[in-house]
């Protein structure tokens, strides 16, 4: 189900009961439908200070970003200059002793995190129910768990998937020193390298 | 017309008028909203398009960084 993300409040505007003692019920009605007017614009401005705040911090990164790179550009355009094929000196052992270029693979990790979450679903969590107070119970356990994780657990999923990892490399441990033992002669002719993907977390497993 | 005299039908078309101008109000920040939401997704979809584009000039200017500087060697 889509959570909506940001919400304008008060919803209705005219849905307010109106005072027993009020003779002019229609004048009434339309102060308290400009008043709630007057509230939905407040929460309106709150909501575009909020989306324009995100973005700026987003231009903001690429803007650092961009003056890094620029500044490295600067750099390299100045060793360009410098560069003489006359003067330098290469030979053949050095070439071979070079360390090989490798590039930084930088992977993202842990996007959906707590500390990404966007600040109107922060007040959205905030503002549901709390979980029953299991933990007080906690104490009373013979085998000192934490009650609350028996209703609701954050942590669950990831260590499920932690334990997945772990079995999947103690197998792949054993295959090996199964292959080692059994036959060591031959362990890398003919045999079909089987690869065997590992087990990727379970929040982003395929649906068959 | 006689009937404006009457001022419960005076009141009734005072109604009507405050009902059509918050009716003015209220589609307006509909529009606002609509236009927020719009221009976030835009910016966003710019923004993702930048980043990409950002990504490819660091690798690009790592990879002419490593041609260009001497390389230590591995011993």
């Amino acid at each position: 189900m889509p959570l909506v993300k940001r919400r304008i409040e008060p919803r209705h505007l005219c849905r307010g009961a109106v005072p027993d003692e009020v003779t002019s019920e229609l004048e009434c009605v339309t102060n308290s439908t400009l008043a709630a007017i007057i509230k939905q614009l407040g929460s309106l401005s709150r909501h575009a200070e909020d989306i324009f705040g995100e973005l700026f911090n987003e231009a903001n990164s690429f803007y650092m970003r961009m003056n890094n790179l620029q500044e490295r550009v600067d750099l390299l355009a100045v060793k360009v200059t410098q560069l003489d094929s006359t003067v330098e000196e290469v030979s053949l052992q050095d070439i071979n002793m070079r360390k090989a270029f490798k590039s930084s693979t930088i992977q993202d990790q842990q996007v959906v995190s707590r500390t990404s979450i966007p600040n109107p679903v922060v007040e959205m969590y905030h503002r549901g129910d709390k979980p029953p107070p299991l933990n007080i119970l906690s104490p009373y356990r013979d085998d000192k768990k934490d009650a609350l994780k028996f209703y609701t657990d954050p942590s669950y999923f990831f260590m499920l998937w932690r334990e997945k990892m772990l079995q999947a490399t103690e197998d792949k441990r054993k295959e090996k020193r199964r292959q080692k033992t059994s036959c060591p002669a031959h362990c890398d002719q003919g045999r079909p390298h089987t690869r065997q993907a590992p087990p990727r977390s379970p929040l982003f497993s395929s649906e068959n | 017309m006689a009937g404006q005299d009457d001022p419960v039908q005076r009141e009734i078309h005072q109604d009507w008028a405050n009902r059509e101008y918050i009716e003015v109000i209220t589609s307006s920040i509909k529009k606002i909203a609509d236009f927020l939401n719009s221009f976030d997704m835009s910016c966003r979809s710019r923004l993702a398009t930048l980043n990409e584009k950002l990504t490819a000039l660091e690798r690009r200017i790592e990879y002419i960084e490593a041609r260009v500087t001497k390389g230590e060697t591995l011993t």
